[in-house]
Formats: structure tokens, C-alpha cells, sequence
């Protein structure tokens, strides 16, 4: 028989899981390209062992579109994509069930360091409906599924300071993290470090699982540490960070001629100030209410824009709560306070702040939080009749903000969003698929980024084909564009010039485009909002 | 001359110094309310906390951190009306604390006073709640007022903000000592805070500087409260950190005035010059 708590707990895991798997293959509406790499590749991976670039089994990074994606995301895509096919739910499916699990987890670690039931299930519940939580689970966010392996290395934590053995879990999950997303291989460092410093004496007394540990982690990020030095590596870093902005070194020299290059001028101005502001800026950047509280991430892919990152309503209590984590002298509020802080750290190194996906392992800290507060609130009221009143509104209060952003993602969002989703591919591959038989060329355009791995992943084209047809380039950044393959064109397409080849051609143009009188438009495929995204036209 | 009242006349000495330095004839009225606010704050900090409970640091602290604040500073150089203002309240609250009994009641009074006044030198500009609410929250903004002064984004970039950022560490700590501690008037300083940004309807186009000035001499106030009882008894480790402390800070304070005096006019549109 199960215990009421665990009754509790299985019908928050069913919610979480409904929440996260309903409607995933078409809600966000479209697929993104990072999505559409990941999938393709571990497809790729699936059929030939080898990546869509022919690299055999790549265990430090994955070339993808010369981003250089972390493997991580894509070996777990593998399974689902051999269990469901190459198709839009199978590539999310690693962080839908990554957020599944970060409930369970959450649920888990509770327990483990409050030791508290109904903590433990609040805040479980809160995660599973929190739009943070929510949104990057629904996506094929490599971010997810790092935050996942992230809470369950930590979790092992606690549980090895009462059993020394768990200890190697945690390395197992911190290398997991370390493969999977960039942000998390700062936080992973930052994280241990912490748990060092808060936890010597109680390390001390499993010394030997430390070791042990410690050097499990280090034989498992053996492989990667070489890549790291790597040019590649470090481009993909530059390119978004902000100490290799120019302005602060300008204005930093510009102040110290003012002052006549004294030697109190050079230090009171040193750029190294400079980039330290700009990484405060991006740091308190985290705590804007719009952020938090209104719309979320600026980026609409990262957020609904409906609601912030947390709920409004939990902003009391999360305030509360770090106050009385502290007051009350509660075990582990220290390393708590300290997890939710330096997970915004890598993502205040970069250019776009405030970055939901970037910070996002900072997760589930916030709603662990703010159920400690709500129990103890609710146990400081002394009648059964001002408890029952709190419950009644908050729960209404919270269902009804719930409700309200359910509503907005599932009828506004998609339509107002498939742009930033790329919506449209996937109909323009179905609309060519079913036409390029009379044609002798297809040429697509590119205006709206990386058609061809939307030709391989709906096509599900034999990656070996692909390999022998390719023409490549790639730009200093390292960032690869595929012109062409089997009988496709990638690019601007110009109509003018293609007027004067012979044979007939299928096109697929941006809809600005001005179409001459001797080609035959067949078709507009528009992005949900009713907007033209291309113009099928033909020339024979 | 008593230590105590020694240190308040030089405090206003150098608050003086620092709001008529180098300014023009027409900021004078301005200036010379910005120095009285100082001398008010530390009126007000005595009758909020009353003396047997006030270490007796703490109205001198917060007059001085309100005197260097680059937030009062500017306003009591170059917006007149706000400083009268400020100066306003922080003399009625005085006069509000000393002889009106009863918290709900004082808190009520001053509630009122803030949005009459604000009404009076501002205007008024209704807002729904939709709209109000985020507007509320963004008083709180640690980027506005730590490290941008309140400036968007594109603006130039200044590392110099309304309150000094190595203020922040004590300005979290005094909240919390406040609410922990429980002194005499601990209430009315969390009701003030609270109640400050309320007035957001008022003025929605003004500057973040002159939006949030509410929260003058207030949030000074905490910060000398978490300062004053961080450092009350100092162990060995406690002194050194105090001394790198004070140099930080004052290397901080001389920054920002040389930076307000020698580079803000030379760098143009920053937000600052206004």
C-alpha cells in the first residue's frame, strides 16, 4: 500500500510528465536548427556510428554547423531517436524526460537535506508547473538536460556525506554535465569548489571516496581536456563573452590619458574593472524583475513572454525564505543560497543577459525555497481557519497564474512565434519531397539560416549519401555553410540568373522576392501568424 | 564640543563642500537643502531609534553616508525640486516620528505624505495595476542602482551607480539585522521601503534618479544599521577586514568624485550630466 505522501508524489510526476510530453512534437511549433542538428546527428550516429560530417563516434565535441556542439545531448538522443524515428518528438525527448526527472529529484533532494515531506512535495510540484522548468523542458535544450544530470549530482552529494560511495555518482554526473552544456563546465568547478569549502569536515571523514571520486571525474574528462586547449574551443567562447569587448578597453584607456598615465590612474581604470562591471551588470541583470517576474527571457524562444521565469506569487516567499534559511540557521541553507548565485555566474560572462537557458542549472534552488517558506508560513498560522484561507487563495492565485500561462503557450505562442522557431521548413521539405521528381535542380534559400539539415532530417537522408555529395565552406569564425547536396542548392537564390540555365528547377525564394513573369509560382508557405515565410516557384 | 556633535558639523561641512564645489549660482537653493537633508537624516536616525537603543555611530553614519551618497549628491546639485522634496520628508517624518504615537498610524501619515508630495512637485500619471506593478519592482533593479544609475541600455558605459556598489554587502546585511533584530522603528523602516516605489504612478517619464528618490535617505539608513552592527565588537580578523574595508570605500568615494568632476564632462552624453 502507498503511503499518501507517495500517492502525492506519483500524481505530481504523471502532471509533470503530461505537462512536458503533451503536444511536444508540435508545441514550440517548429523545430530550431540547433534542434534539427542535434537530432540529425544522433540519427547520423544511429545508422552509420559515424556524425553527419563522417567523424566516427566524436566523444569531445561535434562539428554540427561549426559550432562545436557538446556530444552529450546527442548520445542521448540516440535511443529515443532508434525507438520513435528522426522526427521532432524523439529530439526532444531527452529534455522532456530530463525534466520529468529533475521533479523526482527535486522531490529527492528535499528530503535529503530538510528531511521534510511536504517540503519535498511542494516543492517538487512547484518545479513541475514553473515556466522556467517548463519551457526548456519542452525543447531540445542541451541546457535541460545538463540541469538534470547537475541536481542529480548534487543530490548524490548529499547522499555520500551520509555514505561515502555515492561519491562516485557525483563524479559520474558532473562529467555528465561537463559533455553536455558549456555554462556547466564553469558551474561544475565553481560547484565543487563550494561543496569543498562548506562541507571540508564532513569530506574529510569519506576522504577516500573523495579520491576515489575525484579521480573517477578525472579519467572521465581525460578525453575532453585536450579539445579544451583547442583553437575551436576557445572561438566558440569569444564569440559571446564579454571580456573580449573592445569598448572597455577603449574607455579604459581613454580615462588613463586623461589622467596624465599616472601609475593610481592606470590602476583606478584598468580594464580588468572594467570587464569586473560588465560581469556585475550581467550578473544583477538576473534579479530584474521583468525577468523574473513579467516576461522572462527577452529571446521568445527562451520564453513565452506571457509570464516571467517565476511566478509573481512565489516572490514573497522566495524572499522570505533565503531570510529565514539564514535566520533560522537551517542546515545547508549556505551551500543552497551559494548554488543559486554561482549558477547565474557562466551565463553573466556572456553578451546576452539576462540568458534563461545559459543559467538555467541554477534550477530547482528558487522553488526549493520558496516551499521551505510557504510550510513554514503555513505552520506559523495558528488556526485551522486562517491555514485553510491561506491555502484556499494562494493555490487559487497560483492555479490561476498557471492557467493563464498554459493558455497563453498553447494558443498564442505558437502563433505568434513559429518565426522564431523557423517554422516553415518542415512544409517547404514536405512541399519539394513530393514535387523534385520533375525537376533536374532544386535551389532553396537561405535567408532564414542552415536549410539543408532540414532537407537531411525530414528527408531522414541516408548520411552516407549525404557525405559523398556535400560542398562545404567555412568562414574564419569556423562556422560551416553547406551550399549544395544530392541535387540541391543552398543560398541567395538569384531568379534572374537561374532564368538563363537550362532544365527545369524547382525554387524556393524569400517571399520579398520579386518573381518575373516566366516563372510559375506554386505555392506560399506561410509561418502560423499568416506571414509568407517562402514562395515555391518553378521554371520549366 | 561634544565627539558626537564634532563629527555631525564636519559631516555637513563636507556635504556643503561637496554640493556647492564648482556649481553654478542657480543650484544654490538646491545645494544648500541637499546639506540641511543631511543634518535632518541625523535627527531622523536619532528619533527613529531612540537613543538608548541607537549605538551610538548610527546617525552620524548614516548623515555621512547620505552626505557622500552620489545619488543626493546629484540630485542636490542639479534637481531642485526632488531635493526639496527629500528634504521635506526626511523634516516631516522627523516631526511625524516624534509626536505622532502608534504604528499604524504614523505609518498611515507618512504614506500620505509621500504621495501628496510627490503628487505636489510631480504630477500625477495613472497607471493600472497591470502596468504599475512591474514599474514597482523595478525600483529594485540592483543594475539601477548599483552600476547603471538607472541608464539603458546603449547609453554610455558608466561603472559609477546611485549608491556605491561596496555599499551593497551592508545594505543586504542591515535588511536583515533590521528584520532579525527587531530596534525600535525597525517597522517603519521596512514600511518605508515598501511604501517608497508606490508613488511610481507619479512619474513615469523622470529619470530613475529622481523616480526612486523615495528611497533616500532610506536606504543609507540601512546600510549604516548593517555597518554599525557588523562592526560593534571587532575580533582580530574582524579588524583587518574593517581596514581594507574603509580603504576600499574610500578609494571608492574619491573615485567617484574625480570621475564626476574630471571624466563625466569629458565623455559627454552619460546620464549623468543630465
Amino acid at each position: 500500500m502507498m503511503s499518501f505522501g507517495n500517492k502525492l508524489l506519483l500524481i505530481i510526476i504523471i502532471l509533470a510528465a503530461f505537462l512536458r510530453f503533451y503536444k511536444l512534437g508540435s508545441n514550440p511549433p517548429a523545430l530550431y536548427w540547433d534542434e534539427v542538428s542535434l537530432g540529425f546527428n544522433a540519427y547520423s550516429i544511429l545508422q552509420t556510428g559515424r556524425d553527419e560530417h563522417n567523424e566516427r563516434l566524436p566523444y569531445n565535441r561535434f562539428i554540427a554547423f561549426g559550432d562545436f556542439k557538446p556530444p552529450g545531448y546527442i548520445y542521448f538522443a540516440v535511443p529515443s531517436v532508434a525507438l520513435f524515428g528522426l522526427n521532432e518528438f524523439a529530439t526532444r525527448f531527452p529534455s522532456a524526460l530530463a525534466g520529468v526527472v529533475m521533479v523526482v529529484m527535486t522531490y529527492l533532494l528535499i528530503k535529503e537535506l530538510f528531511g521534510k515531506e511536504t517540503v519535498a512535495l511542494l516543492g517538487a510540484f512547484l518545479l513541475s508547473i514553473s515556466p522556467w522548468a517548463l519551457h526548456m523542458s519542452r525543447a531540445a535544450f542541451e541546457a535541460n538536460l545538463a540541469a538534470g544530470f547537475n541536481l542529480l549530482a548534487i543530490f548524490f552529494f548529499f547522499k555520500a556525506l551520509k555514505r561515502g560511495r555515492w561519491l562516485l555518482l557525483t563524479a559520474l554526473f558532473f562529467a555528465l554535465t561537463f559533455y553536455t552544456f558549456n555554462s556547466n563546465r564553469l558551474l561544475m568547478l565553481l560547484l565543487l569548489l563550494g561543496m569543498l569549502v562548506f562541507y571540508f569536515k564532513d569530506l574529510w571523514q569519506i576522504k577516500k571516496w573523495l579520491i576515489l571520486g575525484g579521480l573517477l571525474g578525472l579519467v572521465l574528462l581525460l578525453p575532453l581536456l585536450p579539445y579544451l586547449k583547442t583553437r575551436e574551443a576557445r572561438l566558440r567562447f569569444d564569440e559571446v563573452n564579454i571580456f573580449s569587448n573592445l569598448e572597455v578597453i577603449k574607455l579604459s584607456n581613454k580615462r588613463i590619458s586623461t589622467d596624465g598615465h599616472t601609475l593610481v590612474a592606470r590602476v583606478i581604470h584598468h580594464r580588468f574593472l572594467g570587464h569586473f562591471f560588465n560581469f556585475l551588470k550581467g550578473f544583477f541583470s538576473f534579479f530584474d524583475p521583468a525577468f523574473l517576474f513579467f516576461s522572462g527571457d527577452a529571446n521568445p524562444r527562451l520564453s513565452s513572454q506571457a509570464v516571467g521565469e517565476l511566478y509573481l506569487v512565489e516572490l514573497p516567499f522566495l524572499l522570505a525564505g533565503s531570510y529565514y534559511l539564514f535566520a533560522k540557521k537551517q542546515k545547508h541553507a549556505k551551500f543552497l543560497i551559494f548554488w543559486g548565485l554561482v549558477a547565474l555566474v557562466p551565463a553573466s560572462t556572456a553578451r546576452e543577459v539576462p540568458h534563461a537557458l545559459r543559467a538555467l542549472s541554477v534550477l530547482p534552488v528558487p522553488q526549493i525555497i520558496t516551499s521551505f517558506s510557504l510550510i513554514n508560513f503555513f505552520n506559523s498560522l495558528r488556526t485551522k481557519k486562517r491555514r485553510l484561507a491561506f491555502v484556499t487563495c494562494y493555490s487559487l492565485l497560483v492555479t490561476g497564474y498557471f492557467l493563464y500561462y498554459q493558455y497563453f503557450y498553447y494558443f498564442k505562442y505558437p502563433y505568434l512565434y513559429s518565426g522564431e522557431w523557423q517554422y516553415g521548413y518542415k512544409e517547404l521539405v514536405q512541399e519539394v519531397t513530393a514535387r523534385e521528381r520533375d525537376y533536374d535542380k532544386v535551389a532553396i534559400t537561405d535567408y532564414i539560416g542552415r536549410p539543408y539539415i532540414y532537407f537531411l532530417f525530414y528527408e531522414r537522408y541516408e548520411p552516407a549519401k549525404f557525405w559523398q555529395t556535400v560542398a562545404r565552406g567555412r568562414d574564419w569564425f569556423g562556422f560551416q555553410t553547406v551550399f549544395a547536396f544530392d541535387k540541391y542548392r543552398f543560398g541567395n537564390v538569384n531568379l534572374e540568373s537561374y532564368l538563363a540555365e537550362p532544365g527545369n528547377i524547382l525554387l524556393a525564394v524569400r517571399p520579398e522576392k520579386e518573381i518575373p513573369r516566366e516563372l510559375h509560382q506554386l505555392k506560399i508557405i506561410k509561418k502560423l501568424n499568416g506571414e509568407p515565410q517562402f514562395i515555391l516557384v518553378e521554371k520549366r | 564640543m561634544k565627539r558626537e556633535t564634532l563629527f555631525l558639523v564636519l559631516i555637513i561641512f563636507l556635504a556643503a563642500f561637496l554640493r556647492f564645489f564648482r556649481l553654478e549660482s542657480s543650484g544654490y537653493l538646491s545645494a544648500f537643502l541637499g546639506t540641511l537633508t543631511v543634518l535632518t537624516t541625523d535627527f531622523l536616525v536619532k528619533e527613529l531609534f531612540r537613543k538608548k537603543t541607537t549605538r551610538y555611530p548610527l546617525p552620524a553614519s548614516s548623515a555621512f553616508l547620505l552626505a557622500i551618497s552620489p545619488w543626493h549628491f546629484h540630485l542636490s546639485r542639479c534637481f531642485v525640486r526632488t531635493s526639496t522634496k527629500i528634504f521635506l520628508i526626511t523634516l516631516t517624518t522627523f516631526l511625524l516620528l516624534r509626536f505622532v504615537k502608534g504604528r499604524k498610524r504614523s505609518l498611515f501619515l507618512f504614506l500620505i505624505l509621500l504621495l501628496v508630495s510627490s503628487w505636489i512637485f510631480h504630477g500625477l500619471d495613472w497607471l493600472s495595476l497591470r502596468e504599475w506593478l512591474p514599474v514597482y519592482l523595478e525600483h529594485f533593479n540592483l543594475n539601477s542602482l548599483f552600476l547603471t544609475a538607472g541608464g539603458g541600455e546603449g547609453e554610455l558605459v558608466t561603472d559609477v551607480g546611485l549608491l556605491y556598489l561596496i555599499e551593497l554587502p551592508f545594505l543586504l546585511t542591515g535588511g536583515y539585522l533590521l528584520i532579525k533584530l527587531k530596534p525600535r522603528g525597525w517597522w517603519f523602516i521596512i514600511g518605508w521601503l515598501l511604501i517608497a516605489p508606490l508613488t511610481a504612478s507619479f512619474h513615469r517619464g523622470a529619470p530613475f534618479i529622481v523616480r526612486a528618490a523615495n528611497f533616500l535617505p532610506l536606504l543609507q539608513i540601512v546600510t549604516s544599521f548593517g555597518l554599525v552592527n557588523f562592526w560593534q565588537d571587532m575580533s582580530r580578523i574582524k579588524k583587518l577586514l574593517f581596514t581594507v574595508y574603509s580603504l576600499l570605500f574610500t578609494m571608492s568615494i574619491f573615485y567617484f568624485f574625480h570621475y564626476y568632476f574630471v571624466h563625466l564632462p569629458l565623455e559627454g552624453s552619460g546620464f549623468w550630466l543630465n
